[in-house]
């Protein structure tokens, strides 16, 4: 340089801000009071299910002769059915059931809709609008009313119960990916790279997605607890899983006859739920502080 | 080095056709500064577009260092690309948030293969350092950094290419009063050290008048007056650009008690339906009958270098 | 007589790090018919002055200490409800963005009404008095424009009709917060024009808030500007622009290019940066950046005295400065 810049001009920096050495994305949630709350109530809930698995405790399936609709006690922790059977076990194969489909689901959801969203968003034109008014059409029916149809024509079977609610959150998952994008398609750094001469790809995979990730992790967390719902809600109609095999919905389907003399029927498997769907919502809450570059200043 | 001629940007919109840039020439030589001044909607921008080849133009030729940027693909636009860069007006949102200010300036080194690991660390150590910033400051996110410091990364990462051309979009009205003195200065240095060609575009005069050769005054996608420093800030001769150095407040109140409080009259009209004749004529206080029907030429002018668009001059 | 009356005003922000000391005693007074330009640069406290007088202060911000006096009567004194009364009847502001001012889904005219009748002006009344305030900020077919939707008007349209509505209930005091930033250099030129033309006939006080130094030595009479939460130097505009009292002042003028220099030499530069407000240094908050600093001067923070025509909080004066760095 033929001009000396004056040594103070911007050589001076701020103090280093507390941000420096960023924790990493899980911290961060857990430093967040609803994302922490969110994630004990979930792992207890996922060790519970997981226990399940390896029949740590009653089998599911087994009727007690000696006590039907016997109340919580040391044998029983939780009580058992109509039928014998231990509540406890069931919630806790309940909550996998659950789990399971409500994951597989979203993960469809998620992958499907996410990718389309965002590739509409970025190539916008033809391909936008094709998926533009296949996602309004999905939107006009009735989320519940479409699963529920999904489900009959493809038959029982959690898989099945999961793709069904997969189909029902894609467009969900299109909207909240394609609206982010169309901001940040335009934003001035994503156009600094197109005069940079940065390939589309580049683009769209260095500097789109992770920039419209915050919103659609938001959205996962919020989304499985719909879907943990509407899980439920499929089985207390008789479209999700099928009995025998324990679900939340149904055991608070078959509780409504005797709830009033016991209790432990119904409070157990919708206590579940509603921790469930509660824990995952303060999760999303800590997703979304989390996430926010700017938030950690603050 | 920059070679524009008549050349037009138009954009079909549903209330029909907006000429952004309607024919638009002029040259600057290299190492040469040309100011773009103008309001909003005068083009100046969607012209600072086209020679990035952000947008293509819809009629005329625009040449940069002998390459069309109109037709300029593959290998070809790469060139382009490493000849001409552009500065952003808004350097916090020219910059992606989410990575660190080595990671930003290393990735453009990488994308054009002109430095990779050990000596992509110490090239971007050598950006920073010619922008005025310390190394330290790579390890940090946009946000943690002040307005000034932001823009000289955005310069940097625009010189990370080794351009010969910088097209300047309001590059310091974003900026603090006393941060533009600094970016100022750091822009008239780095033009000396690298030999820079600078299109610089403001809607501010003073800065237009501190930093460029030549001044180019748009009106309405129409380039109204073009001339040298001097003659187009201190002695305007077309009536827009005498408006216009009426109307910007000068930081000294003697000057501004000696204004004669005229004002201009009316808004910009809408680029989608531009008055006929000359484009200037319903806000113009000097028009005649011929102004409301034919267009004035951008003719040269007796006193040398220098082109207006009027009949009345 | 003074109808803005600021004194000591204190102002906090709360963050993470405790509360961040955004307006640090500031006084200030403006005259019926008077324009006085606050001028800043980002986190000098000119905004938060600006609000904490209006009481719009921003959440997690409060006024901790001071009186605002709007004709001797302290606004912070009064109760929530007659605060509002006073916010738009005696004290109104206009914006930086009028389109944030104005509620995109209704008329112009049935927003400027709907500010009348909070007030207690009636129906009829409401909306002569809308079509007459149009009409005086230079509107063309005031009827026409009542009717239209903030969109559809332009840019310079939209400031004017908020200015019509700040001043329909005619305020005594005006705050204007950046009204022409984000104009064309011309219609700016409308605006100042305009505001002029208002404050003359409804001898307004002015409080007009910028970062332009080009628009204070146009329209205000008196200038304050404002460094790290505390007025650096307050002076009628010709003095400031004549001869700073505050190297602060000196040093903002002097990054300005004239425009009438032949040769264009490097802008002096301040250099360094504001300070950070959770750490003040006990000095003068300037001291660092200063060229004129003495010894002293980051020792004790000063107190605004009387030097020339100027109230400027510096322990050096004029003619002990050692650069040439005073603009002429």
């Amino acid at each position: 340089m033929t001009q000396e810049m004056p040594p103070a001009a911007a050589a001076v920096v701020p103090a280093a801000p507390r941000t420096a050495g960023q924790p990493s994305l899980p911290r961060r949630i857990l430093a967040d009071r609803n994302g922490l709350i969110g994630v004990v109530l979930i792992g207890a809930l996922a060790l519970i299910a997981l226990a399940s698995l390896v029949h740590l405790g009653q089998d599911p399936l087994a009727q007690h002769q000696s006590g039907q609709l016997a109340g919580p006690s040391g044998a029983h922790w939780l009580g058992t059915d109509q039928f014998g059977r231990d509540i406890a076990a069931r919630v806790a194969a309940g909550i996998f059931a659950s789990l399971r489909v409500a994951l597989v689901s979203v993960a469809l959801a998620t992958v499907i809709g996410g990718l389309l969203g965002v590739l509409s968003g970025f190539a916008g034109g033809i391909l936008d609008a094709v998926v533009g008014r296949l996602t309004d059409v999905l939107f006009a029916f009735p989320a519940t009313l479409l699963a529920l149809a999904l489900v009959a024509a493809l038959g029982h079977g959690w898989f099945n119960t999961a793709v069904a609610i997969a189909v029902v959150y894609t467009p969900i998952f299109v909207r909240v990916a394609r609206g982010p994008v169309l901001t940040v398609r335009e934003s001035e750094y994503v156009r600094a790279g197109r005069v940079l001469g940065f390939s589309r790809s580049r683009l769209l995979f260095r500097h789109v997605l992770p920039n419209v990730s915050a919103p659609i992790a938001v959205q996962v967390a919020l989304a499985l607890s719909w879907a943990i719902l509407t899980e439920a809600g499929l089985s207390f109609l008789g479209l999700g899983t099928q009995p025998p095999n324990p679900s939340l919905g149904l055991m608070v389907a078959d509780s409504r006859n005797f709830f009033p003399d016991a209790w432990w029927t119904l409070l157990f498997p919708a206590l579940a739920v509603v921790v469930a769907v509660v824990g995952l919502n303060l999760i999303g809450d800590g997703l979304r502080n989390a996430l926010d570059p700017r938030t950690v200043r603050r | 080095m920059i070679e524009v001629t008549e050349a037009a940007r138009h954009y079909r919109t549903s209330d029909g056709v907006v000429r952004a840039v309607d024919g638009v020439s002029f040259v600057v030589a290299e190492g040469e500064t040309l100011g773009l001044v103008g309001e909003s909607g005068c083009g100046k921008s969607t012209t600072a577009k086209l020679l990035v080849a952000l947008e293509r133009p819809t009629a005329g030729t625009i040449l940069v260092d002998g390459i069309d940027v109109a037709t300029a693909r593959g290998a070809e636009l790469r060139r382009l690309r490493r000849t001409i860069q552009l500065v952003f007006q808004d350097p916090y949102a020219s910059l992606n948030p989410r990575r660190r200010i080595a990671a930003t300036l290393a990735e453009v080194l990488a994308v054009h293969d002109l430095a990779r690991g050990a000596a992509a660390t110490r090239r971007v150590g050598e950006l920073l350092e010619m922008v005025g910033l310390p190394a330290s400051v790579g390890e940090r996110y946009p946000h943690q950094l002040s307005g000034g410091q932001r823009q000289r990364v955005g310069i940097a990462r625009a010189l990370a290419v080794e351009p010969r051309v910088l097209v300047l979009d309001e590059p310091v009205s974003a900026l603090d009063v006393s941060v533009r003195a600094e970016v100022m200065n750091l822009l008239v240095s780095l033009r000396a050290s690298l030999g820079l060609t600078y299109l610089f575009i403001s809607h501010d005069l003073g800065m237009v008048r501190h930093l460029c050769d030549r001044i180019a005054v748009m009106y309405l996608g129409k380039v109204v007056e073009a001339g040298g420093w001097r003659q187009v800030s201190d002695d305007p001769l077309h009536p827009y650009t005498r408006s216009l150095h009426d109307a910007v407040p000068v930081a000294d109140p003697t000057v501004e008690s000696g204004r004669s409080g005229r004002t201009l009259t009316g808004e910009v009209p809408d680029p989608a339906a531009p008055p006929p004749g000359c484009r200037f004529h319903p806000r113009c206080p000097i028009a005649e009958d011929r102004c409301r029907t034919t267009e004035p030429p951008l003719l040269a002018q007796p006193d040398g270098d220098r082109l207006v668009a009027c009949h009345l001059v | 007589m003074s109808v803005l009356e600021i004194v000591d005003l204190h102002a906090v922000v709360a963050t993470d790090g405790g509360e961040l000391p955004v307006v640090r005693g500031i006084s200030l007074s403006i005259d019926a018919g008077e324009i006085v330009g606050l001028v800043g640069e980002s986190g000098s406290g000119k905004s938060f002055t600006a609000l904490s007088v209006l009481g719009l202060l921003p959440d997690g911000a409060r006024v901790s200490g001071g009186r605002i006096l709007v004709d001797g009567e302290d606004l912070l004194s009064l109760r929530a409800a007659e605060r509002r009364t006073r916010r738009g009847g005696t004290v109104a502001m206009i914006y930086q963005d009028p389109m944030t001012a104005l509620n995109p889904l209704m008329t112009v005219g049935a927003q400027i009404a709907e500010g009348l009748r909070a007030h207690g002006v009636d129906g009829a009344e409401a909306k002569k008095r809308t079509l007459a305030a149009i009409e005086e900020v230079g509107l063309p077919r005031p009827e026409r424009i009542a009717r239209s939707y903030p969109h559809r008007l332009s840019g310079g349209q939209r400031q004017r009709v908020v200015i019509a509505s700040a001043l329909a209930l005619r305020p005594k005091v005006l705050i204007a917060d950046e009204p022409t930033t984000a104009l064309d250099v011309t219609i700016q030129q409308q605006i100042l024009a305009l505001v002029d033309e208002l404050r003359v006939a409804h001898d307004l006080a002015v409080l007009w808030i910028t970062h332009d130094l080009g628009v204070v030595a146009r329209i205000a009479n008196r200038v304050a500007v404002m460094y790290a939460g505390r007025i650096a130097e307050a002076a009628p505009t010709r003095s400031l622009f004549a001869a700073p009292q505050h190297p602060y002042s000196a040093a903002l003028l002097a990054s300005i290019p004239s425009p009438t220099d032949t040769v264009r030499g490097p802008l002096p530069q301040i250099g360094g940066a504001p300070p950070d407000l959770t750490a003040l240094p006990p000095g003068c908050p300037f001291e660092p950046r200063c060229a004129q600093r003495e010894p002293g001067c980051a020792a004790t923070e000063p107190d605004p005295v009387h030097r020339g025509d100027a109230d400027t909080a510096c322990f050096v004066p004029r003619e002990r400065w050692t650069t040439a760095e005073e603009a002429g």
